[in-house]
């Protein structure tokens, strides 16, 4: 009798331990599923911030019904800056950097995004460097319609931001990405601009003419591509220079040698 | 600990940021090419108050002690982890400068990351009943 007890309460305890090992089994598995939900989450959330990051999917994908990207960096970097026309910064600035570039150039482009922030606030923001910008619009037919409408803006003295705001929004080159709400969409972000005036003033002669100015200078120059800069003191002759990089650092080193009196 | 460390850097350089201020920077004076870099931003919002945002999150989720709270602390490590990866490649890479500052916070979390993991796998919490769960 006692051994049909001792019988009953081994199977007993078998079943339980075989139980508590599939209790066991299923919380590791429940546990891996879990921690593999929690990894891909987190992945997804930072490729999404990477994508954002480098605005590549929105360059590559502009279009006239797209979000533009960077408005609210862009109105800041110049809030407060003087331009006239072309040029960005105090008329007393000591150093003059004039760049020519094409608004559909993929390199002017990294020149924008990867310098040009730094060179603003450290240098034009601070009265020590003033920059000019020549529209070479070469490349293509959007070039011309991008070009034409940076000319109006600049007769508004917002030339700065609607370039800034073009390259941080860049399409693929000739894809006719350039369009009217395109356009229409840059103008609106650009602070303080009229952006009917400036649309009526990119059709007129004047738009043309400052495009055509441009390429003039740039054959005197002897710019044969884009982006080509020129550098020096202001008020003395501006010799080409061939950054090392488009980034900060190559142009900080030649302002600061200029600043500092080396020829 | 090394989230107050996440949050005293990140703040700073929020307060920087719209303080409209340079950040001390030690040797390495990239800090501000850094800073004023389109990299500084994410969607228009200052990289680092998302860095700050991120640690105050990660700072409420370790002082509570439920599941949901370690899961979301380790998300957010995890998030803060890959992200600071990502910009640290940018300086090294693209921006050419590096700003101490933002190095500082890619290791903290790095460090909050490897011990969120540590807890999320020495717990087995992720697999804990919900009745058993503590609010």
């Amino acid at each position: 009798m006692s051994s049909r007890v001792a019988q009953k309460e081994a199977a007993r305890q078998l079943r339980m331990a075989a139980e508590a090992q599939s209790n066991l089994r299923a919380r590791q598995r429940l546990h891996r599923r879990r921690l593999i939900a929690t990894l891909v989450a987190a992945a997804a959330v930072v490729v999404v911030a990477i994508a954002i990051s480098s605005g590549r999917s929105s360059r590559l994908t502009a279009s006239p019904g797209g979000r533009l990207s960077g408005a609210a960096f862009s109105s800041g970097l110049f809030a407060g800056i003087p331009q006239r026309g072309t040029v960005l910064g105090r008329a007393s600035a000591p150093v003059r950097l004039v760049e020519f570039a094409d608004l559909q150039c993929p390199y002017c482009d990294e020149y924008a995004v990867q310098a040009l922030p730094s060179l603003v606030a450290n240098y034009v923001r601070q009265g020590k460097l003033q920059m000019q910008f020549e529209n070479l619009s070469f490349i293509g037919p959007d070039s011309v319609k991008a070009g034409r409408v940076a000319a109006a803006a600049a007769e508004q003295n917002r030339l700065w931001n609607f370039v800034d705001l073009l390259y941080l929004n860049q399409g693929q080159e000739n894809t006719g990405y350039v369009t009217a709400s395109y356009l229409h969409r840059l103008l609106a972000a650009v602070p303080a601009l009229n952006v009917s005036a400036a649309l009526r003033a990119s059709g007129t002669p004047a738009a043309d003419g400052a495009l055509h100015q441009a390429s003039q200078l740039a054959a005197e120059e002897g710019v044969t591509g884009t982006p080509t800069f020129l550098v020096g003191r202001t008020g003395r002759a501006l010799r080409v220079f061939q950054p090392a990089s488009l980034t900060a650092g190559p142009f900080e080193s030649e302002i600061n040698a200029l600043l500092a009196g080396v020829p | 600990m090394l989230t107050l460390g996440g949050v005293g850097i990140a703040g700073y350089l929020t307060y920087v940021h719209y303080a409209g201020l340079r950040p001390v920077c030690g040797i390495s004076h990239g800090c501000e090419t850094v800073q004023t870099s389109s990299y500084a931003y994410l969607a228009g919002v200052p990289v680092a108050l998302l860095g700050l945002l991120t640690y105050l999150l990660i700072l409420i989720t370790v002082r509570r002690q439920s599941d949901n709270a370690l899961v979301t602390g380790y998300v957010l490590s995890l998030i803060g982890f890959g992200f600071s990866l990502y910009l640290t490649y940018r300086e090294v890479f693209t921006i050419h400068a590096i700003c101490s500052w933002c190095v500082s916070s890619a290791i903290v979390f790095a460090l909050l990351a490897v011990v969120q993991t540590i807890r999320v796998l020495g717990a087995g919490g992720l697999a804990r009943p919900a009745a058993a769960q503590t609010a």
